[in-house]
């Protein structure tokens, strides 16, 4: 989303001091005579703005029912994945954060972006841009495995260990992660994140639980499928899902 | 995740969440056949289904065009025919007005890389209108006034397209026809605007003008040198030197007209030539058309007779619909009112809950608060009434107690 955004900044930008300059004889009169293909890429710049203005409200307008019922089944999806978690006894309801994460980007540059989480309560925030191979998330959508950390020991035995220690470690073993960026995750506990496959086998991003508990249990494991499962059920969010201001972002 | 299946009560926990209503189907189905399961599980694409029990995929795309629901219409034999016939007249229609305008496009010289586009999207454009007209005819309306009007405006719109669409067409079929007559008007202006050219005329009146000067210069100067007129002296003298002269400049003057003249008939020529070369448009053509069936009357009705034609394919589906249309309800059309009665009740029974649900939840309906007082009441008047009961009781059973002590 930013290059896109940079792109209309800078060519707004510089067709309206274009425009402007030209209009007002800036630096003088006979200057924008012989720069008359400057002008008319300034002008044709301000019409493609305004054109893509219009067009994306447009398209959002268009796109706000299903932009809706993706809501409506992702919020029903991440509350059935607390429910069930805390039926499960893991922990108590309020403490269960649940995040869907989806792959964006061209395949030699993936993040995984946050589509949406629920928590009831206040909580460690798991951050809303990953990328492949980092943090548990990142690697979760890697190996394309579930995978289930008892971050609190994990934490506990890096910090003992000082950062040269973190440093010396393999990338795998640290899961991509800085000293600085593990030191930030002091407060979570239990954290679980499953691949998300579409119905047509493709990876499409990642969910994740985090509880001030062991999500190690193969029962905990399942109700994470569940999850994902229900979550690559409903497809690839709505293109104006990204703009939309009812979204949650970490 | 292979072979994972979502458990009843995550699906159940979603419905309660309030998952959609086809978001819990899908869930359910996976559910129940397990069908869900990563990479190694088959690939299901939910937008194209596999023809079943003899249907094949192309009445399925028929009836779509026919504007009716394939479920419903596959029901009955004599219903999936009907209406795949009228699906395949959309077909024909649509296709036949994509030709329609490729021909006109190619014709008024649009480049084929733009004019195949163009006839594609009209091809598009026509198939949604004869879908959504031959839908609205399909339907029947409880007032008869109502099918009328209709009907009637269908008619309308699928004849002036038609007619829109059917002009090209005969263009094409009467192509040798008008192109004769278009060789035949061109030439006929050709020629015309070389003589009808006004600079063209004042030129050639001064070449003539020139010509005479100069043929008198001539005379004049010949005689002088025989001794016919003039001094009556025969031989070179200062008057034939002078008449000589006189006659030059004449010759000059009809010399430098001439070349004038040859140069504008030259561009007279050009011109006449490029308004023969020039591109045939499509109302050159119509003129053209309108010309031949003037001088021909078999022509004229030969037209008459292909227009007509053209304009019935084109309104096909629209007859087909009149044609094949007969008294009482056909089993789809029975199917389709309990179908829709059963959408509308359904929405109106959700309403009814949404309605309900958001009366509850709202803490500021005075209606609910007195529901919930007068419960209260009640409330207080049965325990009330129970305690009183129970008092009895007990004081009953103390006094039976007491009698048998006593």
């Amino acid at each position: 989303m930013l290059l896109p955004r940079l792109t209309k900044v800078l060519v707004g930008a510089v067709s309206v001091a274009v425009a402007t300059m030209a209009q007002l004889n800036l630096p003088n009169s006979g200057f924008w005579g012989q720069h008359r293909a400057e002008q008319y890429l300034a002008v044709g710049g301000l019409v493609a703005m305004a054109v893509a203005e219009v067009l994306g409200s447009v398209v959002d307008h268009v796109q706000m029912p299903r932009v809706r019922q993706f809501e409506q089944e992702l919020r029903a999806v991440l509350s059935a994945g607390i429910s069930q978690l805390a039926v499960s006894s893991v922990a108590d309801w309020r403490d269960i954060g649940v995040s869907a994460y989806h792959a964006r980007g061209v395949p030699w540059l993936r993040r995984l972006v946050l589509v949406d989480s629920l928590r009831l309560c206040s909580g460690p925030k798991l951050g809303s841009r990953w990328r492949p191979g980092r943090g548990v998330i990142g690697t979760a959508y890697e190996q394309e495995d579930l995978l289930a950390v008892d971050w609190e020991s994990y934490f506990k035995s890096a910090e003992s260990g000082g950062p040269n220690s973190w440093r010396a470690r393999s990338d795998l073993d640290r899961f991509g992660l800085s000293w600085g960026e593990l030191m930030r995750t002091k407060a979570l506990v239990g954290v679980a994140a499953c691949p998300v496959w579409s119905e047509g086998g493709k990876l499409t991003g990642v969910v994740c639980v985090e509880a001030p508990a062991d999500l190690s249990a193969a029962g905990v494991g399942a109700i994470i499928r569940d999850i994902a499962i229900a979550v690559g059920d409903l497809g690839t969010p709505p293109a104006s899902w990204w703009n939309y201001v009812g979204r949650r972002v970490a | 995740m292979s072979g994972h299946v979502v458990s009843s009560s995550f699906v159940d926990d979603v419905a309660r969440f309030g998952g959609t209503a086809s978001q819990i189907n899908r869930l359910r189905a996976s559910s129940s056949t397990g069908t869900h399961g990563g990479p190694e599980a088959p690939p299901r694409d939910r937008r194209v289904q596999r023809a079943r029990d003899g249907r094949k995929a192309s009445d399925r795309f028929l009836l779509w065009l026919a504007g009716v629901n394939y479920d419903l219409a596959s029901r009955s034999y004599v219903d999936r025919t009907r209406h795949a016939t009228i699906g395949f007249a959309v077909l024909t229609t649509a296709l036949m007005a994509g030709s329609s305008l490729l021909l006109v496009l190619t014709s008024a010289g649009v480049d084929t890389v733009l004019a195949v586009p163009a006839a594609v999207m009209w091809t598009v454009l026509i198939t949604t209108l004869e879908r959504a007209l031959v839908a609205s005819a399909t339907r029947r309306f409880d007032s008869f006034r109502r099918a009328m009007a209709t009907t009637l405006v269908g008619f309308a719109i699928a004849a002036l397209v038609a007619t829109a669409v059917a002009q090209p067409l005969m263009l094409r079929v009467f192509q040798p026809e008008i192109e004769q007559q278009i060789r035949a008007t061109r030439l006929q202006e050709a020629q015309s605007f070389r003589s009808d050219t006004p600079a063209l005329q004042q030129l050639q009146a001064r070449v003539e003008e020139a010509r005479q000067a100069m043929l008198k210069a001539q005379q004049l100067y010949q005689c002088e040198l025989d001794g016919t007129c003039g001094t009556w002296v025969p031989g070179h003298g200062q008057a034939t030197s002078l008449r000589r002269f006189e006659y030059d400049r004449a010759r000059a003057e009809y010399d430098r007209v001439g070349e004038q003249y040859e140069a504008a008939f030259s561009q007279a020529e050009q011109d006449a030539a490029a308004l023969s070369h020039r591109p045939v448009g499509l109302l050159e053509q119509l003129r053209a058309l309108n010309e031949v069936a003037r001088q021909e009357p078999t022509v004229a009705t030969a037209s008459m007779i292909v227009t007509g034609m053209f304009i019935v394919v084109e309104m096909l589906p629209l007859l087909l619909v009149a044609l094949m249309r007969r008294r009482g309800a056909t089993l789809y059309e029975k199917l389709l009112a309990i179908q829709e009665r059963s959408a509308q009740d359904e929405y109106e029974l959700d309403a009814i809950h949404r309605a309900g649900a958001r009366r509850l939840a709202d803490d500021t309906d005075p209606q609910v608060d007195d529901v919930l007082r007068r419960f209260e009441e009640q409330r207080d008047e049965i325990s009330q009434l129970t305690r009183a009961t129970l008092a009895t009781v007990v004081q009953l059973a103390e006094e039976r107690a007491a009698r048998r002590t006593g």
